[in-house]
């Protein structure tokens, strides 16, 4: 066991990195999203509300905000139904399937999201690979419009966040006594049977912290929406990206995001309270 | 001559005392044993002499020199870890060489004292392997020898053997109390399993809430325990509370409801006072219907179990449930007696253990 | 049944794969703007990405940023991640989660943040703030990864050492550390991948001198098509499959990523 002092030593620079790149500057952030903004980091008078009721006084900041969040409830409803299927898929798989399958469900995480942007443009696009198709087969003579819309996002963000929602359910299934299931056969359960009374209510907890994951990864997601969402704000992360550098209203920005920040850890707590109140234990963390 | 010396040694973890004010001191030679159920303090006490656990209090001698405050390290002790804890990264050879290799020995006379070292623990050719090509004997072996190549004063053991299967267990015993003996090293081992304690120690300390509760030769424990605790860990199946109604010459007189007993006297009785009283098992002797009398009970049998070798009776002996246990009968299915049988139960003075409390 | 449920995880693994296949596959394509499939193969936009300055320097950039952010990084989790596992205070739990709590905070704030601290103090260093960034958000998956691994020693292992005469912090050097080193590695690996590949901390902290190798894409996107983008995807794609297959080797790829 290590000595108290030691450990002190030891979690000293770990802290110091945590309170001087992250606790002062949100501190920083948040502070300045109660001031009004002049060009940059320069503010004029005193502290003020003024921005928190412009964000949400006006409905065009307000329909930023809604889209955002539905657009990720989407998101996350979409990868909780197909992520339980590839989870489940890994969990039976056999010792051979098991590699290249991890490599495959994880590849979103490990390719750059500009990387797979790019693909989409590519697949998505009007003189695309499944407009060209489209048109191939004569379904449709004109391109339809697939890229920078809602659709184009929500199929963006579907992607990038499948290994967090596989993970976090494969996680929680890998915890089950195999022999449950024997036991639900030997009971009288079919497979079906057996997966909605006895897998799937286990399996509850893995889909609680995927969706969590899965929900402020997507209200977080800034490549997608600005690379397939079309020009202008139209989500949160965007916006912020607008009035930081196009505007240059520093404090509104910081205002936008002490919003997206306050969203996140709510997203988060709430989560963990749901957690501790069904009795187990655990933190959220991508 | 005393080659450990525990002093007044107390360990607190939070509100509860892991160890409560304990002093023991070990012979140079002696392979003592700390007994006692999980959490009585015995792996503490034991962490304690490795300096694996600082007391908060007491001193801890090793040779006759204060190591109190003096780091694992600088101990020279030998450890023996129930998880043999070998390096999973190192062959058998380095695994045994670390001791050697901390203490700055030359490469050549290294590979002597392994070899030594290898041979006395009975894996000559093993060195080149890595431990998780090896056994769970093997590798307690490997674990032996690791601890024994750099001459330690004193060999500490924690339950090395609870992981390993009984038969594999009851090998391993002989080897290291012969081992052990052979080489006249100071052991101190740490087990819950009495029958482990009485064959491998030269003495025993019960442990208890982190005290001793008795210390003594394995026999002494056995035959004369001192306590109900240790007793009931020893596996005394009768334990009575008993009242003293006479107190003559050399014998005591007790009574326990209708049973009548008579016991050999021992210092600090008073008639009138209550007292716990033990008495094993396979010292009742069944017997036909008779006349009650001390020592001499009349009951009836409550169940008959067969478990091979021996079968043990409960009985119900006017209130006072009683259990005694004899050789199994030969060619009768192996109960002499069946539930409902009526008999007679007798001992004999001697088998009277008194508790002082 | 079964079969329609492999033929469901097989479109779902379709959908995984189609954009780093079809860019792929697009790079290789000779006209002007990405086919799939190709009307016309070549390399030509290979070698037309490799010669454009933009792309080198930004993916020199890259590469010194995130071989930097995670060489810095790697001590401190290391030295965090053994207090954590091995220490016993009042806490820890508690601890654990401020530390990994750059995995909660989304990034684009974390940056936004490191922006507005180091204006408001002045501090005009491009370099520090990017890389100081990049430790910060490299040093949870390390952190994570290493206690993974360290919570697997038994403790006894390194006691044993002890008893045997090895001081703390040999005891560390020869026992703990080599028997960590997998995780320590996969660790680091991962962390070089999430700083390389991270766009929306280092939007709001780079300047047109100091740019990533993903913002640099991202920028000539705006403007351009062609499949230059492609070919350079192609080659990341390459090292990041590379590295994936590194790690499973390792360690196994999931203990890394966590979930």
């Amino acid at each position: 066991m290590l000595k108290t002092r030691s450990g002190v030593l030891l979690l000293a620079p770990a802290i110091l990195l945590m309170v001087a790149l992250l606790v002062l500057p949100v501190g920083y952030l948040i502070r300045f999203s109660f001031f009004l903004g002049q060009t940059g980091v320069q503010t004029t008078g005193g502290f003020t509300l003024a921005n928190y009721v412009k964000l949400f006084g006006d409905g065009f900041y307000l329909a930023i905000l809604w889209k955002t969040l539905w657009v990720s409830f989407v998101v996350t409803v979409i990868s909780a139904v197909t992520g339980y299927p590839l989870a489940h898929f890994m969990w039976k798989a056999s010792k051979r399937w098991r590699a290249p399958f991890t490599i495959l469900v994880l590849s979103p995480l490990l390719v750059s999201i500009v990387i797979s942007s790019y693909g989409w443009i590519v697949i998505l696009g009007n003189n695309g690979v499944i407009n060209q198709l489209l048109q191939y087969l004569g379904l449709t003579t004109a391109p339809i419009k697939l890229m920078y819309t809602n659709f184009a996002i929500v199929v963006g963000l579907v992607h990038i966040v499948t290994p967090f929602m596989v993970l976090s359910i494969l996680a929680a299934l890998e915890k089950i006594d195999p022999l449950l299931s024997e036991a639900s056969a030997t009971l009288g359960a079919n497979r079906f049977r057996t997966l909605w009374y006895v897998i799937l209510p286990l399996a509850l907890p893995g889909i609680g912290a995927g969706t969590t994951i899965v929900f402020s990864l997507a209200i977080s997601a800034y490549v997608t929406p600005a690379v397939m969402g079309g020009s202008g704000p139209n989500f949160i992360t965007t916006l912020i990206y607008h009035q930081f550098v196009t505007l240059f209203n520093w404090p509104f920005g910081s205002t936008v995001a002490a919003v997206l920040l306050a969203v996140a850890l709510t997203v988060v707590f709430l989560y963990v309270r749901v957690l501790s109140r069904l009795g187990a234990g655990g933190a959220v963390t991508r | 001559m005393t080659a450990v010396s525990l002093q007044d040694i107390t360990k607190t973890y939070g509100d509860t005392r892991a160890i409560d004010n304990l002093s023991l001191e070990i012979a140079s030679g002696e392979f003592l044993t700390l007994l006692g159920p999980s959490g009585c303090g015995k792996t503490t006490t034991l962490r304690a002499v490795a300096g694996l656990v600082m007391q908060d209090s007491g001193s801890v001698k090793i040779g006759g020199v204060d190591l109190s405050s003096v780091p694992t390290h600088k101990r020279n002790i030998g450890m023996v870890f129930q998880s043999h804890a070998l390096f999973p990264h190192m062959t058998v050879a380095d695994n045994v060489a670390f001791g050697l290799r901390m203490r700055g020995m030359p490469k050549p006379e290294r590979l002597a004292e392994v070899e030594k070292a290898l041979n006395l623990v009975r894996l000559p050719d093993f060195g080149s392997r890595f431990p998780n090509q090896l056994s769970g004997g093997q590798q307690q072996r490997v674990a032996l020898a690791r601890a024994l190549v750099i001459n330690p004063s004193v060999l500490l053991l924690d339950e090395p053997f609870g992981a390993l299967d009984r038969k594999l267990r009851e090998t391993m015993q002989v080897e290291l109390r012969e081992l052990t003996r052979r080489i006249g090293i100071t052991a101190v081992f740490v087990t819950h399993d009495q029958e482990e304690a009485l064959m491998l120690s030269d003495r025993i300390a019960v442990m208890n809430a982190g005290r001793i509760e008795q210390l003594g030769s394995p026999a002494a424990i056995f035959e004369a325990p001192a306590t109900r605790f240790v007793a009931d860990f020893m596996g005394v199946a009768n334990l009575i509370r008993a009242r003293v109604t006479a107190i003559d010459g050399a014998n005591v007189q007790l009574e326990a409801g209708s049973l009548r007993l008579l016991a050999p006297k021992v210092e600090g009785l008073a008639t009138g006072g209550e007292i716990d009283v033990a008495i094993r098992a396979e010292r009742m002797a069944l017997d036909a219907p008779g006349v009650a009398g001390e020592n001499a009970a009349r009951g009836t049998i409550l169940s008959a179990v067969y478990h091979g070798n021996l079968t043990t009776y409960e009985i119900d002996a006017g209130g006072q449930n009683l259990t005694a246990r004899e050789a199994s009968a030969q060619g009768t299915g192996g109960t002499r007696f069946r539930a409902g049988d009526q008999v007679m139960l007798r001992w004999t003075p001697e088998a009277v253990r008194l508790l002082l409390s | 049944m079964t079969r329609l449920f492999h033929f469901f995880i097989g479109l779902l693994a379709a959908f995984i794969l189609a954009p780093i296949v079809v860019v792929v596959v697009a790079s290789f394509s000779a006209r002007t703007v990405p086919e799939f499939p190709p009307s016309e193969w070549s390399f030509r936009w290979y070698e037309h990405a490799l010669n454009q300055a933009i792309f080198v320097n930004s993916a020199i950039n890259s590469l010194w940023l995130a071989s930097l952010a995670t060489l810095l990084a790697t001590p401190l989790a290391l030295a965090a991640a053994y207090a954590i596992i091995r220490g016993r205070f009042p806490g820890r739990d508690a601890l654990q989660t401020f530390l990994l709590a750059p995995l909660i905070v989304p990034s684009i704030v974390i940056g936004l943040s490191i922006l507005l601290a180091f204006a408001t103090l002045g501090i005009r260093d491009i370099g520090l703030r990017l890389v100081g960034a990049h430790v910060l958000i490299t040093f949870p998956y390390l952190v994570r990864t290493i206690m993974a691994s360290l919570s697997r020693l038994d403790p006894m292992v390194e006691e044993a050492a002890r008893t045997l005469g090895a001081t703390p912090f040999r005891t560390f050097m020869t026992i703990t550390l080599p028997l960590v080193r997998p995780g320590i590695i996969a660790g680091m690996l991962f962390a070089f991948i999430v700083s390389f590949d991270n766009v929306s901390l280092s939007l709001f902290l780079t300047n047109a001198r100091t740019n990533t190798l993903p913002l640099a894409i991202l920028s000539y996107l705006e403007f351009n098509f062609d499949p230059s983008i492609a070919a350079i995807s192609t080659m990341l794609v390459t090292v990041s499959l590379l590295v994936a297959v590194l790690l499973e080797r390792i360690v196994g790829l999931r203990k890394v990523v966590g979930g």
